[in-house]
Parts: structure tokens; sequence; C-alpha cells
């Protein structure tokens, strides 16, 4: 019983001592001039590479908003906070809870994956404080009538697709259809969404199939998928897997017209280096190409990459153009309460390097952005805009050439 | 001597009972909830891997089962998730028995083994599932209370639970059969121990209070996913560095180790921005390292080093049975 005690005394101790540490800290923060923006990003962990480039391009932007004197609204600073969720759906929590209750954060902002910006999302619909969100893209997020949460440059999964559809009508007119998916949040919302797209056109589905996100052998699924013999692929996976795909596909010569990623993998510079020589003629649906005539675009992409040393996808741009929408509602805000920031979030309307963004209610979304997608491709090594026709920088290859005539 | 431990554990319930009335503050109500949640895992599994010595790599099995049971009440029967807190334990309890049944009458790591893949089991399962789980979609629901306060004192309660069965079970003549077990499987059946029978008697409470858990998780976070509860390695692996942090085998180590790691995990993360991880993770390892059985299981040592700047070094490392 005396090494009970003991230890019994530990936790006593432990217990006291964090209550003492945590009351005599407990004041919150005695800056109060600033207007603070929580920024909840992924800086470490998985996915750790999308939330760097993310929290770069938030910096960026926010000191050419400084340079330009916009970062100064009602003579308070706007000041960034960023905060890391590890990926992890509880720390995203934890994250949330500081920024609102420890910093006082005006609003919040980020939102990397589809768990961790749910959280967020509900965390913050619960506590009253606007959030913007920069890229989660799960349907359900804007679906359920959350007054406080928004989504301007990030699309709802199920609408990355629709660019494509305008495509397929007029030139690919595919009868059969395959569709492969990651089993994650992302790639089944996807997946539903181009179903149902499907569905009403009259297009059949020939083979449909989740993976599990991380294989390496895809080769059973390849070699059944060919069996049924699609007109056209629709894929979603992130940027392994991707890549893992087409090689295989080309290690297997599987021929088909048409190999459209549904974002995420597909466009991004890695898996140019990943695929190698397989990448191309890979097309996909994107949000965001550093050729597109969205006055500032290709600024941005040059930028970035003079300042990081690296490319950036569409995901620094949706961080970037988010930081200006920010600025934007700030701006305009009268009050800095949140029900002040939530009304001129709701008025914005601004153009960014993602297109006009506004937060419209439509289709059983609310606070969402209505977006615009493309279609890429591809070619040489670089990636291409194929349509929609008036805004394409190149012609499509449709259909590709089979693996053994390219040289 | 029995006196004066009964008197320190009134005080520390009263001070656990006072902690939401000293800091009111939301965000760190929010960490303390979290470090009871893992303390209450972590007790779980250490009657289980600590006292009897049957090592689980898939404790997220029973978590998650318990997580959904809560998520899917309300998403399906739109029943309160509150109702999971009771069901999701069952359930927990009712997909351990066959694995106890069946695992526990071989030795080795097969039982290390079978959760080990019951948790991922569980995942592809409950991702594959997706009519009836909503797939990897996850399940959220809108939580009617939210006052902090209250998930504490719930929490808290579901904690003494745990710590008051655990230690009423490891504290009983089970306890010692539990023990014999992981010291010697051998001689303990030679005794007459009903080795099999006794594993499942330390295997299903710790699979009811983990999908306690759980189920509490669920009503707390509000949002879950296959791959956040039946994570292996945020949840099962995890359970285990927090149960080693600690102490295996003593009544409070999972407590204190869960303290230690949620805390300073948070603390980092607050403070020491891209570099918290790598931090975190040197930290464990130089705990592990240099307090083998723990802090609260190396108390004796650490003690001692105090009073006479002289450790007997692995001290009582061996000893029957801590407590």
């Amino acid at each position: 019983m005396k090494k009970s005690g003991w230890q019994l005394v530990t936790v006593l101790v432990l217990i006291i001592s964090v209550m003492l540490l945590v009351s005599g800290c407990g004041g919150g923060d005695k800056s109060k001039d600033d207007v603070k923006v929580g920024v909840i990003l992924p800086l470490t962990g998985s996915e750790a590479m999308f939330g760097a480039m993310e929290k770069n391009s938030f910096e960026m932007a926010y000191d050419e908003l400084k340079a330009a004197g916009k970062t100064t609204v009602g003579g308070k600073d706007i000041k960034l906070l960023f905060e890391d969720d590890q990926g992890k759906q509880d720390v995203a929590k934890s994250a949330t809870e500081k920024l609102v209750n420890q910093d006082k954060a005006a609003m919040l902002s980020g939102g990397y994956s589809s768990a961790c910006t749910n959280v967020i999302a509900g965390s913050a619909q619960t506590m009253n404080i606007p959030f913007l969100i920069v890229t989660g893209s799960a349907d359900d997020i804007t679906k359920k009538g959350w007054q406080w949460v928004f989504r301007g440059t990030a699309a709802p999964a199920s609408k990355y697709t629709g660019a494509l559809w305008g495509m397929l009508d007029n030139v690919v007119k595919p009868k059969n259809v395959a569709l492969i998916y990651e089993n994650t949040d992302f790639g089944s919302s996807s997946a539903k969404g181009f179903r149902s797209v499907c569905q009403q056109k009259g297009i059949n589905i020939v083979f449909d199939q989740a993976y599990e996100a991380g294989a390496i052998d895809f080769k059973p699924m390849l070699a059944n998928m060919r069996n049924a013999n699609p007109d056209m692929i629709f894929a979603v996976s992130y940027v392994m897997d991707a890549s893992m795909i087409v090689k295989q596909m080309k290690e297997l010569d599987f021929n088909t017209k048409l190999l459209v990623g549904g974002g995420a993998g597909y466009t991004m510079p890695e898996f140019k280096d990943n695929a190698g020589s397989a990448s191309e003629y890979v097309a996909s649906t994107t949000l965001w190409v550093p050729s597109v005539t969205w006055p500032g675009a290709s600024d941005y992409f040059n930028k970035y990459k003079q300042k990081y040393g690296k490319e950036p996808d569409y995901h620094g741009a949706q961080a970037y153009a988010t930081m200006y929408i920010i600025a934007d509602a700030l701006k305009r805000a009268t009050e800095f309460n949140n029900t002040g920031i939530q009304k001129s979030l709701k008025a914005t309307d601004i153009m960014t390097i993602m297109g006009p963004i506004k937060f419209e209610d439509w289709e059983g979304y609310s606070n969402q952005n209505k977006p615009v997608t493309y279609v890429v491709q591809w070619q040489k090594g670089k990636l291409e805009v194929i349509w929609p026709e008036k805004v394409k920088s190149v012609n499509y290859v449709y259909p590709v050439p089979d693996w053994k005539e390219r040289t | 001597m029995k006196n004066k431990s009964v008197l320190i554990n009134i005080a520390v319930l009263l001070a656990a009972l006072l902690v939401p009335v000293v800091i009111k503050a939301p965000y760190h109500l929010h960490i303390i909830i979290l470090i009871i949640i893992w303390s209450i895992i972590g007790t779980a599994w250490n009657l289980l891997g600590g006292y009897a010595g049957q090592v689980s790599f898939g404790h997220a099995a029973f978590f998650g089962l318990g997580a959904y049971s809560a998520g899917l009440l309300k998403f399906h029967f739109d029943i309160s998730p509150w109702w999971g807190v009771l069901l999701g334990p069952i359930i927990a309890t009712l997909v351990s028995l066959p694995i106890g049944l069946i695992c526990f009458r071989l030795r080795g790591p097969y039982f290390a083994l079978a959760m080990l893949s019951l948790g991922e089991i569980f995942r592809l399962l409950f991702t594959n599932l997706s009519n009836f789980t909503n797939g990897a979609r996850g399940v959220m629901i809108m939580p009617d209370i939210t006052s902090k306060m209250f998930y504490y004192y719930i929490s808290l309660f579901i904690l003494v639970l745990t710590l008051f069965t655990t230690y009423r079970i490891v504290n009983s003549k089970v306890g010692y059969y539990l023990v014999s077990i992981r010291e010697d499987q051998d001689a303990a059946t030679s005794l007459g121990i009903p080795t099999t029978l006794y594993k499942n008697l330390a295997l299903l409470p710790s699979a009811f209070f983990t999908g306690m858990a759980g189920a509490f998780y669920m009503n707390y976070v509000a949002f879950i996913d296959p791959n956040i509860v039946f994570n292996l390695s945020n949840v099962s692996v995890m359970v285990i560095l927090v149960v080693m942090l600690g102490g295996v085998a003593t009544t409070w180590g999972p407590t204190v180790g869960a303290a230690i790691y949620i805390f300073l995990g948070e603390l980092f993360r607050a403070t020491l921005g891209s570099a918290n991880v790598l931090v975190f993770g040197v930290l464990v390892c130089l705990i592990i390292l240099f307090l083998p059985n723990g802090i609260v299981g190396e108390m004796n040592t650490l003690k001692r080093l105090v009073r006479r700047k002289k450790g007997l070094p692995g001290g009582e490392r061996n000893e029957f049975l801590r407590g």
C-alpha cells in the first residue's frame, strides 16, 4: 500500500501543477488591437507537403497585402495565427479550441483533409465563429445549412468534374466508362457525384471499384478493368497511387482512349516526376492551373516558384486566394466580432486568382462558391488546359495513342 | 497505511472534481478531457496488457466499435448518441468474446497478431460497408451540449469507474491469477488455474471500457471516420505508448502517462512549430530508455535517487505485483 500512496501523491501533484500552470496563463492574450485570423493546416505528418505549401501561400499573400497597406483594417492589424493539426482530427479540435478560446481569433480559416475540416467546421458552428475553408472538399460540409461555415476556393468533391461533362458530351461521347477511386472521403464523394451524372446521361459504368489509398499493386484491378473494356477511365487518387496506376497500365499495355483523373494526384508536379513518360496524355479535372486567365494567376505561380524554389499547385492557389478573401471581408466589416465578419463574408464578391468568389446558397449547399473547373492534359511533360474550349492553352489529344505507338 | 491511502484517494478525487471550478478556459478543459479519454483507454489496456501480460495491438477495434455504436445510433435511428455509451461497450465486449475464446488457447504472439488484424479488419469493414457506416465519409453529429464542464464530469465518472473496477479486479483473486499467468503460464496451469478462462476475464472488461471511451469520444469530438477510430498508430499503438510511459501494471500509470503524453504533445504543438513531433518523439524515446518501467513504475527508483543520491539500478523490476 505504501507504493500506491506514492503513486497517488504523484497524480495529486500532477493535477495541482497543471491547475496552477494553466490558471496562471489563462488570462489570454493582452494585445487587443489585432484582428486575429486563425489558420489550421497540417504542418507535420503525411499531409505536411500541402500544409506547408498553403502556409507559404498565405504568407506570400499577406506580405503583398501588407505592402499595399491592406492588412490594417479600421485601425487594427490583421494577424495570422497558424496552428498545426498534424492531419489528426482530435488535434484539429484542440487547435480550434485554442484559437477561439485562448487566442481570441475573430475568424478561422484553413482545413485541408476532409476529416479535419469536418471537425473544425462543427466546432466553429457550435462556437459561432466564422470559418472559411481553404481545401477540405467533402460534399456534406456545406450541405448542413451551417451559417458560420464558408467555402470559397474549394469545390464540393462531387463538383470537381464540372468542366469534364462538357468535354464528354462534345468530344469523348463515351458509352462505357470505368470508375476507380481511393477509399477516402474525397474519393467516395467524387465517385458518388460522377455516378449520379453518368446515370442522368445514360452512360454505363462497366467497372466501379474503390481501392485502399496507399496500395502498391493495382494490376489485378487493372486487369479486371481491361476485361470490362471501357471507353474511358475516371480515377480519383492522390499522387503516389496516381503514378502507380498509370505506370502499371503502361506495364500491362492496357490502352484506353482517355484516362481522366478527378483532381488531386493527377495534376501535381510530383505525379509527372514519379510516373515519368507514363504521365503523358493523362487528363484530369482541376480547379486551377497556372496558365489560367484570371488576373494574377501566373504572377502568383512565378513568384512562388522564385521565392520557395518549388512549383505550387492548386492547393497553394486556394490558400493565396483565401488570404485575399479574408482581407477583403475584414476591410468591409463594420464590426470585428463574429456576426460582423459573418455578414461581411456573406456579402463577398471578389475576383481572385481562383476566379470570382461569392458565397451563395444553391442545390442544397450554403455559403458555397460556384466553382469553375477545367480539364487539363499532360502534353510533352507540361500540364495544359484543354477544356473549356475558350480558355484552352492547347488542343486536346483524343483518343490518346496506344502505348506501343509512342516513341 | 491503508487509511492514509484512502485519504489520498479521496484527496485526489476532490482535486479532480474541483478542476473545472479552477480552470474555466474551455481550451484547457478540452485538453484535460482528452487526457481523461486516453487514461480510460490506457487503464483498460493495462488490465489486459499489463497485469495479464496479453499485449493487444488492436484496441482500436474496441474503441472504434464503441464510437460507431454511438454514431450510428444517431445516423440511422436518430437516437441520442449518449445511449451509445451503454451500447458501445456491450458491442465491444461481445466482439472480444470469440477472439478471446479462440486466441487465448494459444500461446506466444498469436493473440497480439490476432488483435492487430482485428483492428485492421474492422477498419476495412467500416470503410467498405458504406451503406451501413457511411464509409470513408464518416459520421458526424451535432452535439446538443456544448459546456465543457459537462463532458469533463462524464468522462471523469467513466475514468473513476474504470480505475475502480480495474483496482478491484487486480486486488482480488483474479488479479493474482492474471499476474501468475503473465509470469509463468506453465506454473499457473500446474497450480490448477484455468488460464484461458482468466485471460478472458481480463479481456472482457478491457474491451468494455475501451468501447465506452470510444462512445464518449464520438459524443465529444462529434465526427468519426474509419481511419480515425480504427487507426493502428493513432489509437492501438498510442495506447501502448501511453501505458509504457506511465508505467505498465500500475494502477495510476496509464493516467499519469496519458497526462504527460497529451499535455506535452499539445504544449509542443502549440509552441515548437513544425519540429513538434520530432522533439516529442525524442522525449518519449528518452523516457522509455531511462525509465523502462514507466514513470510510476520507476517511482521507487526515483524516490531512492532523491533520498540517498544513489539508486539501486533496476531495483525491484521483477516484483510480484505492483499497485
